[in-house]
């Protein structure tokens, strides 16, 4: 059985690109940032892109990801519910 | 074996299995949408196809629904790929030892002229792109890329115990024999090893990929599994060699008449006496209508899995009874009914030879 009904109808069409619009900021501003942040501590002789790559976070670090993920994952969600 | 993810892979993994999970709450948002305006399950139509022309178009009509559907879209047509490019960030730092883990004492034994059965070759299972064979170290992206970072969590990381429920589902008692059919990266294997572990274990599948995985986990953990290439229609083994043949989460992935075959291998190689225990997804039947028709919507029209509907309607007890066995039940385990497991005797009392 193919489906091939649209998820999202054009109805819907704005709100989903004001969603990815504000993703799009959102990752724009992490990777300016962490760019940033590598080139400041590489300036002091520290290196830190490959270490970085290679970071293991621990237990607490960890659980404050899975936090921080969820909201975000949350706040992608409302802003693509209808009514929201 | 230890490994870690960069960065980005693991990041990304970890968004697509939150995202998986956090998206369930827009069911519930749908389903309470739609409560007053479907009609009670006691009024629903029992076929498929009826309860499709009844449901679906009530549910695609709701917002949730459709960006609960986006969500499940993206993360099952992005998640092969994903865990590949994760891969590939780390492949320097893992192939050495992944390499090594198949080393002996435990090889796998390819066959030369594998089968290719139309429901395997090039099929993209759950939208996983590269099938099961397509990356040269696709047995570890499914195994532990795939299912153990991306599908456990969605079961609330009890998706092994559920595999090893099945194991001790089987009404046998110190098995000498045992052979798997379709271990696929060795996952139900592990849990037989654990409920059996004086057994002797073989274990067949069609994917060399996936049969190297559940080899380097035997050999890591100094299990003596016989690994080998080959359908579960002609699996190559004696007659009346196995007390117990057994498979997890494969009848949903073969269509009724290749299910009906492997039944017959199955009764081919179990012992007289011994039994037949497979384990799969919940049988349409033990679902209430409006839950029979989301499993199927979700899994047979959206999931990637087009037999699902013919294993989730089709007894196999009646299957089983078909093929030979004396006696034969289907049922779901536990207060959930998941999983469904068959349980099939064959005739006789005779002993492993």
């Amino acid at each position: 059985m193919t489906d091939t009904t649209p998820n999202l109808r054009n109805v819907d069409i704005d709100r989903l690109g004001k969603a990815l619009l504000t993703l799009a900021g959102e990752v724009w501003t992490l990777r300016d940032r962490q760019r940033i942040l590598e080139a400041v501590l590489e300036a002091q002789g520290i290196a830190v892109s490959d270490a970085l790559e290679r970071y293991q976070p621990d237990t607490e670090l960890a659980a404050q990801l899975a936090e921080q993920r969820a909201a975000f994952i949350e706040a992608l969600l409302r802003s693509l519910e209808n009514g929201d | 074996m230890e490994y870690a993810l960069h960065q980005h892979g693991r990041a990304a993994i970890e968004f697509l299995a939150d995202l998986r999970i956090l998206s369930d709450r827009l069911e519930q948002l749908a389903d309470a949408r739609t409560a007053a305006t479907r009609p009670a399950n006691a009024e629903l139509p029992a076929g498929i196809d009826a309860l499709h022309a009844t449901l679906t178009p009530l549910l695609e009509d709701v917002p949730e629904f459709r960006l609960l559907r986006l969500c499940r879209d993206w993360t099952l047509e992005q998640h092969g790929s994903l865990a590949m490019a994760a891969f590939e960030e780390i492949r320097d730092e893992v192939t050495a030892e992944l390499d090594r883990l198949q080393q002996q004492p435990h090889a796998v034994h390819y066959a030369d002229h594998p089968p290719r059965p139309a429901y395997w070759e090039g099929y993209e299972f759950h939208k996983s792109a590269g099938g099961w064979d397509g990356h040269d170290y696709m047995g570890f992206v499914h195994g532990e890329l795939i299912h153990r970072k991306m599908v456990n969590p969605n079961f609330a990381g009890m998706i092994y115990a559920v595999r090893k429920s099945v194991a001790a589902a089987a009404p046998v008692t110190d098995p000498l024999r045992i052979l798997e059919i379709g271990c696929c990266s060795g996952q139900y294997t592990q849990g037989i090893a654990e409920v059996f572990p004086d057994a002797r274990i073989s274990a067949c599948d069609l994917s060399a990929r996936q049969l190297e995985q559940a080899q380097r986990y035997a050999n890591e953990h100094g299990l003596n599994w016989e690994l080998f290439q080959a359908g579960g229609e002609a699996t190559g083994q004696p007659d009346d060699h196995f007390d117990l043949v057994t498979s997890y989460a494969v009848f949903h992935e073969l269509p009724t008449a290749a299910a009906a075959e492997v039944l017959r291998e199955c009764l081919r190689v179990t012992r007289p006496g011994g039994y037949t225990v497979i384990g799969d997804v919940k049988a349409y039947h033990a679902f209430d209508a409006y839950d029979r028709w989301k499993n199927d919507y979700w899994n047979q029209v959206h999931g990637g899995d087009p037999y699902w509907r013919e294993y989730a309607s089709t007894s196999l007890a009646d299957l089983a009874l078909a093929a030979g066995f004396a006696e034969a039940s289907w049922e779901g385990l536990g207060p959930h009914q998941y999983p469904f497991v068959l349980i099939a005797r064959k005739a006789g009392n005779g002993h492993t030879t």
